[in-house]
């Protein structure tokens, strides 16, 4: 009996002590994430009221005088517009690509490695490295863009400098497809059961129907994970937009996160910069939501 | 009904794999070509960059040779920088115009009596970089406009000088070369010797030259530790992002995936993985002045620790580790280990791909880094690659010539393409491991 107290005792100890541990492991995680993540993000809300000033912060309250001026503002829904194009063309000429490169690669008889190393290298070219030499493709006097289209009698064409074609341009080399989206939604395919496939070879399915309605639907999820990721990611466009175009020509291609960062560090129109950001952040909630109920729904029809 | 191993195809299997094999290899040759034509157009004089038609191999520039000729008399009452002056002179003029010949090198001989006596060098890249206005501005050639320029090319160091005591071999001449010829006999008021011959060849190593002038540009934007030193600032922030995340990400994943009751564990993922849902661009500007009043807003620090902040990646960790079995350690906790040691001996030795995945995603993001770098890193002296890269991209044109950018970009690439060849086999393994599987 008393050896079963001390024991009990003693595996209690032992828990306590392993809880302690875990939370000094957890430390550092949880300092960066509440003075990175937690702070900023209430700090975002908190001053997107205010008229902040640096030199006296907050700075005066004005109420909701910031969501409104960013309302009223007529380059911040050009801006979402254009973001929202910018997506647009990103699924017309991409979104499709990196899935059936993925599932070539799942038909290959020989050579999957090689395949997938041709894929990944690529990507091992720095992303600003990348942008020049699209930059150099896309000149309008003497780049090759120019130059192929003329063997067609056609162009020339500005570009980067048409305010039609320019986010045509920045989202073309989405059409490559090629890097990790490969690799990840090859392995999605890797992890569809071959049970299935024999069934279906038992029922005689060719093998272009074995795609369609085993390789692909077990894709699925996958997909669905690229495009809320593709989605965010695009909302939050800035590198390439910044480098390469600067919102130009005009505002034909001037994103949301470009138009938070000129009132944020150019005009230092911080209160206002951060009610920006808040809108963005809500609209992205909205369109994720949105996305995933959608997917619930047809999940229903199934 | 087929065997399961028969090698037999059937024909629609066929046809998807001819289809396959042709997609693959095109898509494959598609994604190398950017990359193809980088390399190539890093092998170009910038003249070529931009012509019609296009050349899809290398068009090396050429090397020039310009003899001058100086009385023995002359020769003697002379010291070396009238030569340097010269030998400035008479380039600056062939480069001048030249400006639609591949003219990469110049070097200008000095010969009295037939005995070669010194050399100089003199390479457009730098020329180009140091000194850009002299292909920007005042096309008009006057004497005084020359001296000015030549001795403003002098300061910055455009011209090598050495004593040798031999011709090269003599290569091609051309129009081009009559057409200088003329020229230095115009200018033969600024030079003191004579022009004997103008001569160029073929190097193929000069197409060093985009190379070289991508080395320099950094020091010509005011960046005095030049390109190693923006590699070097580059490196600090993608090392401290890697040291960092597995520290502060692994400890927490581990910590969630093994010491946490399982329903605390939960809900500690959960508020972290929230936070993911907030873009962090959102937050930049507050993040920012919560740097500030910690006094990191311009230090390297201050790029480095709100990446620490990962999620994707802590729940990457906490895949992983979920996947080592929790037998092993029990039983090594039977065994009388404490957990502090489970963790260092057995659980770490087994998590090499797992930390090398996280090396492979962290350590590109790191290195290319640009919005908060360009936000936090204000001084010239802390630019990284990115930020001269930036500075190339929207100066295209003037100063920094496609070519040169080629040669920069590959050159910044090595980094990160080192890294995935060296941990590709790694990297295929944690990724498999940690729950990417979809």
């Amino acid at each position: 009996m008393a050896t079963n107290t001390l024991l009990y005792k003693n595996r209690k100890k032992a828990k306590i002590k392993r809880f302690l541990i875990a939370i000094l492991f957890l430390l550092p995680a949880i300092v960066c994430f509440v003075v990175f993540k937690y702070i900023p993000t209430f700090q975002t809300l908190f001053y997107s009221f205010f008229r902040y000033n640096l030199m006296d912060p907050p700075g005066k309250f004005v109420g909701l005088r910031n969501y409104i001026n960013a309302f009223k503002s007529e380059i911040f829904w050009t801006s979402f517009k254009n973001t929202l194009a910018l997506y647009g063309w990103q699924l017309v000429l991409g979104f499709w690509v990196p899935i059936v490169q993925a599932i070539c690669i799942s038909e290959l008889v020989r050579g999957k490695t090689l395949a997938k190393l041709a894929y990944l290298i690529p990507t091992g070219i720095s992303g600003l490295a990348g942008l020049s030499i699209w930059k150099y493709i896309w000149e309008p006097e003497g780049g090759l863009a120019n130059q192929f289209m003329s063997l067609f009698g056609l162009g020339p064409y500005q570009w980067y400098g048409d305010e039609a074609l320019v986010k045509f341009c920045l989202r073309f080399p989405a059409i490559l497809g090629g890097g990790g989206t490969v690799i990840i939604l090859f392995v999605s395919i890797l992890n569809i059961s071959a049970e299935l496939y024999e069934a279906a070879k038992i029922d005689g399915a060719n093998a272009f129907q074995r795609i369609i309605h085993i390789t692909l639907p077990g894709m699925k999820y996958t997909i669905f994970t690229m495009f809320i990721l593709g989605l965010t990611g695009s909302l939050l466009a800035f590198d390439d937009v910044y480098m390469l175009t600067q919102g130009g020509p005009g505002y034909a291609s001037y994103t949301v996160v470009l138009s938070i960062y000129r009132k944020a560090f150019q005009e230092q129109n911080w209160g206002m910069a951060m009610a920006m950001a808040w809108i963005l952040c809500i609209i992205t909630f909205a369109i994720t939501a949105f996305v995933f109920w959608l997917q619930g729904r047809t999940e229903d029809e199934f | 009904m087929r065997a399961k191993n028969s090698i037999k195809f059937t024909p629609s299997e066929r046809i998807v794999h001819f289809l396959a094999t042709v997609l693959t290899i095109f898509y494959a040759l598609m994604l190398f070509f950017p990359i193809y034509w980088c390399i190539i157009t890093s092998m170009k004089d910038p003249v070529d960059a931009l012509k019609e038609p296009p050349s899809f191999v290398p068009t090396t520039p050429y090397e020039y040779d310009i003899v001058l000729e100086y009385s023995a008399d002359e020769w003697d009452g002379m010291d070396s920088v009238t030569f340097k002056k010269d030998a400035n002179v008479i380039t600056w003029t062939a480069f001048f115009n030249s400006a639609n010949a591949r003219m990469g090198i110049c070097r200008v001989y000095a010969v009295v009596d037939g005995t070669v006596q010194a050399s100089a060098t003199l390479r457009k890249s730098t020329y180009n970089l140091r000194y850009t206005t002299i292909w920007d501005q005042n096309l008009e050639l006057s004497a005084q406009s020359i001296l000015e320029r030549v001795e403003k090319a002098e300061e910055l160091g455009c011209v090598k000088y050495k004593s040798v005591s031999k011709l090269p071999g003599t290569g091609n001449t051309s129009d081009i070369t009559d057409l200088l010829t003329e020229k230095y006999q115009q200018s033969r008021d600024l030079i003191h010797g004579k022009v004997q011959s103008v001569s160029f060849r073929n190097n193929f190593w000069t197409f060093a030259e985009n190379y070289i002038a991508a080395w320099e540009y950094p020091k010509s934007i005011g960046m005095e530790g030049g390109l190693p030193q923006a590699l070097l600032n580059s490196l600090k922030i993608s090392v401290g992002a890697v040291i960092g995340q597995w520290v502060v990400c692994g400890l927490a994943g581990y910590s969630l995936s093994k010491l946490m009751p399982k329903r605390w564990g939960r809900r500690a993922l959960l508020a972290f993985f929230l936070t993911s849902m907030v873009p962090s661009t959102v937050t930049t500007v507050a993040t920012y002045l919560t740097l500030q009043s910690l006094g990191l807003a311009t230090s390297f620090w201050g790029v480095i620790l709100p990446m620490l902040a990962n999620a994707s990646n802590m729940m990457l960790f906490k895949g992983f580790f979920d996947g080592i079995h929790k037998d092993l350690c029990d039983a090594a906790r039977l065994d009388g280990c404490s957990d502090m040691s489970i963790f260092t001996r057995i659980c770490l030795p087994l998590s090499k791909p797992i930390f090398v995945t996280i090396g492979l995603l962290a350590f590109p993001a790191g290195f290319g880094d640009f919005f908060w770098s360009m936000i936090i890193l204000r001084d010239q002296s802390q630019f990284t690659v990115p930020l001269v890269s930036k500075v190339i991209l929207q100066s295209s044109g003037s100063s920094a010539s496609y070519t040169m950018m080629m040669a920069f970009g590959l050159i910044i690439s090595v980094p990160s393409i080192l890294m995935m060849i060296l941990g590709q086999k790694d990297l295929n393994k944690g990724m498999n491991f940690s729950g990417l599987k979809g």
